[in-house]
């Protein structure tokens, strides 16, 4: 028997993922015991006591992966091997190395790839700030999906780019799509005119869905992570933005989506956006237009500032006149008045938000529940209510929505089984990252609450973000949503338009 | 999985002796948090098990009788934390779990607010470095009142005579769902303070 450490620098991984690796490399023939631990002051200390080489482990940090184990010199080195194809991302199991190179940190991939100019992050907020400064010390533009960074991390990443002349989208950056190539959950759109700021992942992926539908592409997205526009941030990134955009030439027109600015925020940028040389559209989620100027034209929702970048690159909507409920069945569900509480069970934080401001247009008002909704419990509360499920109160310990559609068709049963509902109110975003298939889940649990609802009519009504290339087929998932009698819309604005409708509350602008 | 969200315990009502009594006996505690509270560990347990388990009981213990000697509570806190598997090790959760159920059940006197107090600022006084980035963050959202939501919520519940043996029964469950294994550390160190501070027989 012999004992054998090795410190993984750096490297760290969920704590699913140490448990599988230490059960595989238990299961190696041969070896009688093996550990995987971060290599912290106690760990070390537990290890350097049952036998393990001291010297070896002496070098490990809190920040770095241990992984100590006994056995046969043969079962030992075999071990090895395995240990580094499952650091390397092997798949479970298969008990061979993977065939793809996997660098262990940002400069052995950098180094592996000169050419690669962007890194993309996800992994735990306490690292993101910590990973993204080494690819910024290497030079490359930062793309962090990464949440739960501190804010004081970011103003400092930020300002570090922006001294560079580097990208750093994010923290908390839902999509992009750099030249074509989509990062996070993006749709997959043509390349075209239209250069997109967005501080907003669902808006973003509305408005390239929506160009796409009006025929017009998109030169890049730039995602900005949504805390982007509060004070704290300054719009450090959506500056910086716009003006890579209003230099490139690719780019003929910008739209820039946030989710309520700050005041003195959305003051600068107008000054920045006025001087980018270039029409632009401003959508800023949850409230009204703003007084625009020449050349900066402040929308009344996601619709239309689609529709004023598609005008602005010269490219009419398809059919003109007034705006098409483009998807929105008249058929079943679409005409039928209702009565009731509206719930909406979004999965997209922006289109909730786009949804309650219209709502409220329609006047309608909506409220934040006191509580999480759990399915199973009662909806709380008497009046109307929109819900972002993708807000973290409901995806501790799980995927967000857009990939894991458990709890809210939990949601949609719960709601729809409650008499008091009349009206349920959600979001599809289809594109790469999202679901593969979601729209036979969410027709299920319509057509389960449905069934199960004592008496009194069940409206649902639906917004599918998808564009004609996306993997799930979106023709496909919107006959699903159709067969299960679920009223559908291309966008949230006219999904909440709709429901306002079913309501009995015609005309917008009850509300202001 | 998004990481998860640190949150206060909501102050309601204080806890009651035999709330709290009936609320244990309605936690199913999953597999690994019944090991970490008996010592019971599966043959391929890790080898940190039975320190954890000797370094949970020694912390109980040395609150349910008051913390009277603050180098010992030092010693017994330094000895858990960065101790055993994982992103966030389960020797860190220990802690967390336990600053978060002291606070709680010194609102009720059922744990001395001195040792509630005492427990917090040797998890404040540990040295930086001993522990992963992750942990050193619960850590210090636990001293500043600040605890992972799932969490928070069962042990804001926890004693409450209003609330229903069923829906602490839900909580612990979904608590016990969180992380690979972090839930069901919280949910063991949780339980075994509860069970001490309220043990089966006692006055009513």
């Amino acid at each position: 028997m012999i004992e054998r450490v090795t410190v993984s620098r750096g490297s760290y991984h969920d704590s699913a993922r140490l448990m599988h690796i230490a059960r595989e490399l238990g299961a190696v023939d041969g070896i009688a015991s093996a550990e995987v631990m971060m290599g912290t002051t106690a760990n070390v200390a537990l290890l350097a006591g049952a036998g393990f080489p001291r010297t070896d482990l002496e070098t490990a940090t809190p920040m770095d992966l241990v992984v100590a184990f006994r056995g046969t010199a043969a079962a030992c080195d075999a071990a090895a091997r395995r240990l580094l194809a499952l650091l390397a991302g092997d798949a479970p199991g298969t008990g061979t190395p993977g065939r793809q190179q996997r660098p262990a940190t940002v400069a052995e991939a950098v180094r592996l790839s000169p050419g690669v100019n962007l890194v993309s992050i996800a992994v735990p907020g306490p690292y993101a700030a910590f990973v993204a400064g080494r690819a910024l010390d290497a030079g490359r533009h930062v793309f962090l999906f990464s949440d739960n960074v501190p804010v004081a991390d970011e103003v400092a990443l930020k300002t570090r780019a922006g001294e560079s002349g580097l990208l750093l989208m994010g923290p908390d950056c839902g999509t992009a799509i750099i030249a074509g190539a989509g990062l996070g959950f993006a749709n997959r759109v043509p390349r075209g005119p239209v250069g997109i700021v967005g501080a907003s992942g669902t808006g973003t992926q509305e408005v390239c869905c929506l160009l796409s539908h009006y025929g017009v592409g998109i030169s890049h997205a730039i995602g900005t992570g949504s805390r982007d526009l509060t004070a704290a941030v300054d719009g450090r990134m959506t500056a910086f933005a716009l003006q890579l955009l209003a230099d490139d030439p690719s780019t003929r027109a910008i739209v820039l989506i946030a989710k309520h600015p700050a005041p003195e925020v959305a003051r600068r940028l107008h000054s920045v956006l006025e001087h980018c040389g270039k029409p632009v559209v401003v959508r800023y989620l949850g409230e009204a237009p703003r007084p625009g100027a020449l050349s900066v034209t402040y929308a009344d929702s996601l619709d239309e500032a689609a529709e004023l970048a598609a005008a602005a690159v010269n490219h009419a909507r398809p059919g003109g006149g007034p705006r098409p409920a483009a998807r929105t069945e008249t058929a079943g569900g679409g005409t039928r008045s209702v009565s009731g509480r509206l719930v909406g069970l979004f999965g997209g934080g922006s289109l909730a938000a786009e949804a309650q401001y219209v709502l409220s247009r329609h006047g309608i008002r909506t409220v934040e529940p006191d509580r999480a909704l759990v399915p199973g419990q009662p909806i709380p509360g008497e009046g109307h209510l929109v819900v972002d499920t993708g807000d973290d109160t409901y995806t501790v310990g799980r995927p967000h929505p857009m990939v894991d559609q458990a709890v809210r068709c939990g949601l949609i049963r719960t709601a729809g089984i409650d008499p008091s509902v009349g009206l349920i109110l959600i979001d599809l975003v289809l594109g790469d990252g999202s679901h593969a298939d979601p729209a036979p889940e969410i027709a299920a649990a319509v057509r389960e609450a449905r069934d199960a609802r004592a008496d009194g009519p069940l409206a649902v009504v639906c917004s599918v973000c998808g564009s004609v290339d996306d993997p799930q087929g979106t023709e496909r998932q919107v006959a699903v949503l159709r067969a299960a009698d679920i009223t559908v819309t291309r966008t949230a604005a006219d999904a909440a338009r709709t429901a306002a409708r079913l309501l009995g509350h015609a005309g917008e602008g009850d509300g202001r | 999985m998004t990481a998860i969200p640190l949150a206060p315990v909501p102050s309601l009502r204080p806890p009651a002796r035999a709330a709290l009594r009936a609320h244990v006996r309605s936690v199913a505690l999953p597999e690994r948090s019944t090991a970490l509270t008996s010592g019971r560990w599966p043959d391929d347990g890790d080898r940190s098990g039975p320190l954890l388990q000797a370094g949970l009981l020694a912390l109980v213990d040395e609150l349910r009788r008051g913390c009277p000697d603050p180098g010992a509570l030092q010693r017994a806190v330094g000895a858990l934390t960065g101790l055993g598997p994982g992103l966030t090790p389960t020797g860190d959760d220990i802690l967390v779990a336990l600053v978060a159920t002291s606070g709680r059940l010194s609102n009720g006197s059922l744990i001395g607010a001195v040792a509630a107090e005492r427990l917090s600022a040797a998890v404040a006084a540990l040295p930086a470095g001993r522990t992963t980035a992750a942990a050193a963050r619960l850590l210090a959202g636990a001293v500043q009142g600040r605890f992972p939501e799932p969490l928070a919520a069962f042990v804001a519940a926890l004693g409450d005579p209003a609330v229903a043996r069923e829906t602490i029964a839900g909580l612990a469950a979904q608590l016990a769902a969180v992380g690979a294994h972090s839930g069901a550390d919280w949910l063991a160190a949780t339980v075994a303070l509860a069970s001490a501070a309220a043990p089966a027989g006692g006055l009513e």
